[in-house]
């Protein structure tokens, strides 16, 4: 174990002892837990402001909707504000009981203003303090006032975020600050799905109506998570309607969609389900291309809550299903099957004490297959087995530092059936369990100052292979130097023991099958150094800068040289990326204008060759205003300038020789065809991409229906961004044309 | 509101001047690559070669290109073991129906070199700038195709059953089961060879053939359904079967040398329809430029029809039966 490692964990679990041994007294003060939900349908509302206005403390909800404010004086009346984007603010009596947590139940109600913003100075008082560098919280609104291009889809959405890149508009994959896309772990409730990509990658898995808020963090994320090097969603999705039945039917270019939602006894439930119909959107992205392509998904989740058999006790059980389906007709031509499965249950608990606690049992698959049928294509046959048991403990002490602690066991299998380079069949899959520790402690005592360290401990490792990292620390802080400003920095190492056997040239690609890294492999490690300033000069005006260096080493990549069946599959390169982000929002009611730039660098290291990945976006500027139009029309713009993709330039053609038919005399014919010589990798670039899109939406109600109209326009000056050349007839690819697009939702 | 709606008309009048289409030259400067293609069989003593160089194209299809750029004036040799060597002359034949260029067909070819199993093959290009091409490999064994059908239908069993031995290590086979026959066209008999896939499929009332991969076993069965079906399929839409002589069904057995199994199996397996791969591998063993050089060894079984099995689908036999 490096030195190093071994140094920062001691030093990260001295910090603990110090800090819990300097928790201040409790004689006189009690602790306020909240959970703050919609009054129309009680689901949970995360990220919203909670101050007690006389002692001007407060806290977020958490993404369950709950808070807590510790060391409130007990047995004296004070006034709580809630607040919350889109709902009224709320103001209720509140009286704490000594060394006891007091709980309040409160219901925000929609306001009809939609943007209407909260007060600043609430949040200044609220974060003043928090860890919360890189981490970007985001509230289905948000993404819904974006330009919805087909659907409203998150990963799409995602992309205008700083320090998150994109290869084009046609895949919904991802990049974040110069990691790979297979560096990103998505999970849903907690659960991790392995490929959310429907249609070659163009949309996401994840339905936009089934979400609740989504955490998106960038980087120097904290020890709970793990697994992955670059960055980490967390989509919670919603409870259901508690109050009442509910049902939502909505239509695009692409899918129809179903909601439905309502109570149960102690609980609720929703149901979600979509499911492609048309083809016709499909082709505008590939190239006018048909595809036989059918997706669905499905997703479902039971809320049960009854404090007469636990009190403080929440269960859920959540499913989600996503198939896609590629099927020919014609026995010559392969097809393609991808789905994803996954089950949770979690057990969530508040007491009487500031603890929280959950357990939870998840199992993801995935399954992706190509069948070649009567093709030349290479079968290919992928399945991931994970099962997870998960529990996590959070308490809060008087002091408001927190302490959390968890154990995440997962158990993996993977088998990956594909044919080598002699046309044999072999499989690249194994099994292995991975048990993680991990223990985090919150320093939030000092009102100036807040720090976030913690370890995560890998007690077995998934791919065995004696050089993999045990410990992984992290830490981030803030610090605030005046009200209006603060610092923030954070450093962690990462490490990442599930890999894709994907083709990074590859633009275009079915699904990447996982394995978990083979034991000839040292697992892959990332360290990341983050640090940024936050400041809000005026109300309403935000502007953040963050910075960032992540280098990995033993990077994955796939052996292009392979020529005899023993070469190693995989060979270790290295990785490295480095830039600065700017942000800023100005949010005058009904005005919301967000402006983001973002310098990067990132490169590869392969055989003492250095070369930039195909998503090495030098600048890339984004831009997006919404206005609330009022009487249910609002409208917005997005202006997305990225420099340059890296390309391989070509230098020249020769003929290939090709086996038409080897039986064939050498004289009956000619068997060769041009192929392409490229040049040093990814030294060209492509020309600037730039994007206009708009949107115009109007909210109608008309008895009990609420009916969402949404129109878009796509690429509004029909920009020809290219995405590739065809290397074997020489024609240029563009991205998406001009594209006109609406979507309708009426909601029961 | 005035003034965002004023820096929005600012704002969309230089987006729009800006958004002209970029023209973007994909080029990157032009390399010498010599490209050597060579495939020696070991069952034949004429063996040949081509030598072609690189090219650019004005249009960015590769197609458009015109020019044979066959080179002229190497030296290029083959030898194997310690004794056996030959060297290719250079010459033209007349160019395959469907090729690319109209120029005659430049290749090197000899007619008197068979290399030997089991022994080291080498081949070097010199060109007549000095530049040399050179690639080793080491020619497969020859195998014995100890078990197969003299007499076909095989008395009880309904399938053909063949094995062979070899002392290949990690041995890669491609095989072919051909009927030879005549179809009398125009009062003469013209030679054809029906293969005998792997299995059928149908689609579109077409019959489609599923030929065999490369594999490693040294044995093959072959279901008589298949061999039936061929049968049937020479004589498709015509109904004068009698215009069909028969003559005999002969196994063919490649072995591949390491190189060009992996050649082959590059070149004719190709990705799926809908990735696109930007920057493919390309599968060369030539030392000092690109192509391929690759030994195969052709050995074959042939097997005789019975005449009831023939004249069962109206044909007429070619050969006296069991011979």
């Amino acid at each position: 174990m490096p030195k190093k490692t071994t140094f920062l964990s001691i030093l990260l679990l001295t910090l603990f002892f110090l800090c819990h041994s300097g928790k201040i007294s409790a004689q006189d003060y009690g602790t306020l837990r909240g959970y703050v939900t919609d009054s129309t349908s009680s689901e949970a509302l995360a990220f919203c402001s909670a101050v007690i206005k006389e002692l001007m403390i407060g806290a977020t909800t958490d993404v369950r909707g709950y808070f807590m404010i510790p060391s409130v004086p007990a047995n004296k009346n004070f006034t709580l504000i809630v607040s919350y984007v889109g709902y009224r603010s709320k103001r209720i009596n509140v009286r704490i009981s000594k060394d006891k947590v007091t709980q309040f139940n409160i219901e925000l109600s929609s306001s009809s203003i939609e943007m209407q913003t909260i007060d600043r100075i609430e949040k200044r008082l609220i974060e003043k303090n928090v860890t919360d560098i890189s981490l970007q919280r985001i509230a289905i609104r948000d993404l819904e006032s974006l330009p919805k291009g087909v659907e409203t889809d998150v990963f799409r959405s995602i992309k205008y975020l700083p320090g998150v890149q994109s290869t084009g508009d046609v895949s919904a994959q991802y990049y974040v600050r110069g990691g790979a896309s297979n560096q990103n772990l998505v999970m849903i409730d907690g659960i991790t799905i392995y490929n959310p990509f429907h249609a070659l990658g163009l949309f996401s898995v994840i339905d936009p109506d089934m979400i609740n808020n989504i955490e998106f963090y960038k980087g120097g994320f904290s020890a709970e998570y793990g697994g992955r090097l670059s960055s980490v969603m967390q989509i919670n999705t919603k409870d259901g309607n508690k109050n009442s039945f509910g049902a939502k039917a909505s239509g695009s270019l692409l899918s129809g969609k179903l909601l439905l939602e309502g109570p149960i006894p102690d609980g609720s439930f929703i149901i979600t389900g979509r499911k492609s119909y048309s083809n016709d959107i499909i082709k505008k992205f590939l190239n006018d291309q048909t595809i036989p392509l059918d997706f669905y998904d499905f997703s479902f989740k039971l809320n049960y809550s009854n404090p007469d058999f636990i009190q403080g006790s929440k269960f859920l059980i959540n499913g989600f299903s996503s198939a896609d389906n590629i099927l020919h007709n014609d026995p010559r031509i392969e097809d393609y099957k991808w789905s994803n499965n996954v089950f949770g249950f979690k057990w969530f608990q508040v007491g009487d004490s500031p603890l929280f606690y959950d357990l939870g049992i998840s199992v993801s698959d995935f399954h992706g297959q190509v069948m070649p049928k009567l093709s030349s294509a290479r079968a290919t046959d992928n399945q991931v087995d994970d099962v997870g048991l998960q529990m996590n403990f959070t308490y809060m002490f008087d002091s408001k530092d927190e302490i959390a602690l968890g154990f995440h066991i997962k158990q993996i299998k993977t088998d990956l059936y594909l044919e080598n380079s002699k046309g044999i069949p072999v499989n690249l899959g194994s099994q292995a369990a991975n048990i993680v520790f991990y223990a985090k402690y919150k320093l939030m005592q000092l009102d100036f100052f807040g720090l976030d360290a913690g370890v995560r401990t890998n007690l077995t490792t998934l791919s065995r292979n004696p050089q993999a990292s045990l410990l992984e620390p992290r830490a981030s802080f803030t610090l605030q130097v005046i009200p209006e400003i603060k610092f923030k920095g954070a450093v962690g190492i990462y490490q990442q023991e599930m890999i894709t056997v994907s083709d990074e040239n590859e633009v275009i690609n079915i699904f990447e099958p996982w394995i978990i890294s083979p034991p000839y492999l040292t697992p892959s490690k990332a360290v990341h150094y983050i640090l940024g300033l936050d400041t809000e000069p005026f109300n309403n005006i935000n502007f953040t800068v963050e910075s960032y260096y992540k280098k990995v080493n033993n990077l994955p990549l796939l052996n292009e040289s392979k020529i005899l069946p023993t070469d190693p599959d995989f060979v270790a390169g290295t990785g490295e990326s480095y830039g600065v982000e700017f942000f800023t929002r100005i949010s005058p009611s009904p005005i919301n204008f967000t402006a983001s730039y973002t310098y990067a660098y990132a490169y590869k290291e392969l055989n003492g060759l250095l070369y930039y990945p195909r998503y090495d976006i030098r600048q890339t500027f984004n831009t997006a205003l919404e206005i609330d139009l009022g009487k249910g029309w609002s409208t917005s713009a997005v202006w997305t300038y990225n420099s340059g993709l890296p390309f391989t330039q070509l230098i020249g053609y020769y003929d290939k020789y090709y086996f038409q038919d080897i039986f064939a005399s050498w004289d009956q014919l000619d068997p060769r065809a041009p192929y392409t010589i490229l040049s040093i990798q990814n030294l060209g670039r492509l020309p600037d991409y730039h994007r206009l899109d708009l949107t115009l939406s109007k909210k109608l109600k008309i008895d009990t229906y609420t009916i969402d109209l949404d129109f878009s326009i796509i690429n509004v000056y029909n920009r020809k961004n290219i995405f590739y050349f065809k290397r074997d007839t020489g024609e240029r690819v563009n991205m998406l044309p001009f594209l006109p697009t609406a979507t309708v939702k009426v909601s029961l | 509101m005035k003034k965002i709606f004023y820096l929005a008309a600012v704002f969309s009048v230089f987006i729009i001047f800006s958004s002209c289409n970029e023209n973007l030259d994909p080029y990157g400067t032009f390399k010498d690559i010599y490209v050597l293609n060579c495939i020696v069989r070991g069952d034949s003593t004429f063996q040949s070669a081509t030598l072609t160089h690189d090219y650019t194209t004005t249009s960015f299809n590769p197609y458009s290109n015109t020019t044979d750029e066959s080179i002229k004036g190497a030296t290029i040799r083959i030898w194997s073991g310690n004794d056996k060597v030959t060297i290719l002359r250079d010459t033209t034949i007349p160019r395959p129906a469907g090729s690319l260029y109209q120029s005659p067909y430049s290749v090197y070819y000899s007619n008197n070199f068979q290399p030997d199993p089991g022994l080291p093959i080498t081949i070097e290009a010199i060109l007549p700038n000095g530049r040399k091409l050179t690639c080793s490999s080491v020619v497969p064994e020859d195998l014995e195709i100890n078990d197969h059908e003299n007499l076909i239908p095989p008395t009880g069993r309904n399938y053909l059953k063949y094995s062979w031995i070899s002392n290949q290590k990690n041995p890669v086979y491609i095989t072919r089961l051909g009927i030879y026959y005549f179809k009398i066209e125009n009062g003469q008999k013209v030679r054809h060879i029906a293969v005998v896939p792997q299995s059928y499929t149908q689609y579109n009332n077409q019959w489609i053939p599923v030929y065999t991969k490369p594999f490693s076993e040294n044995a093959l069965a072959v279901d008589m359904s298949l061999v039936a079906k061929t049968m049937e399929l020479i004589s498709s839409g015509d109904d004068n079967k009698s215009n069909y002589i028969i003559l005999g069904c002969i196994l063919e057995v490649l072995s591949l040398d390491p190189g060009l199994s992996l050649y082959y199996n590059a070149t004719a397996r190709s990705g799926d329809i809908y990735s696109v791969k930007l920057d493919e591998t390309d599968n060369t063993n030539i030392q000092g430029g690109y192509g391929l050089f690759g030994v195969y060894n052709r050995n074959y079984s042939v097997g005789f029809f019975t005449h009831d099995y023939i004249n069962s689908f109206g044909y007429i036999p070619g050969l006296e039966e069991g011979k």
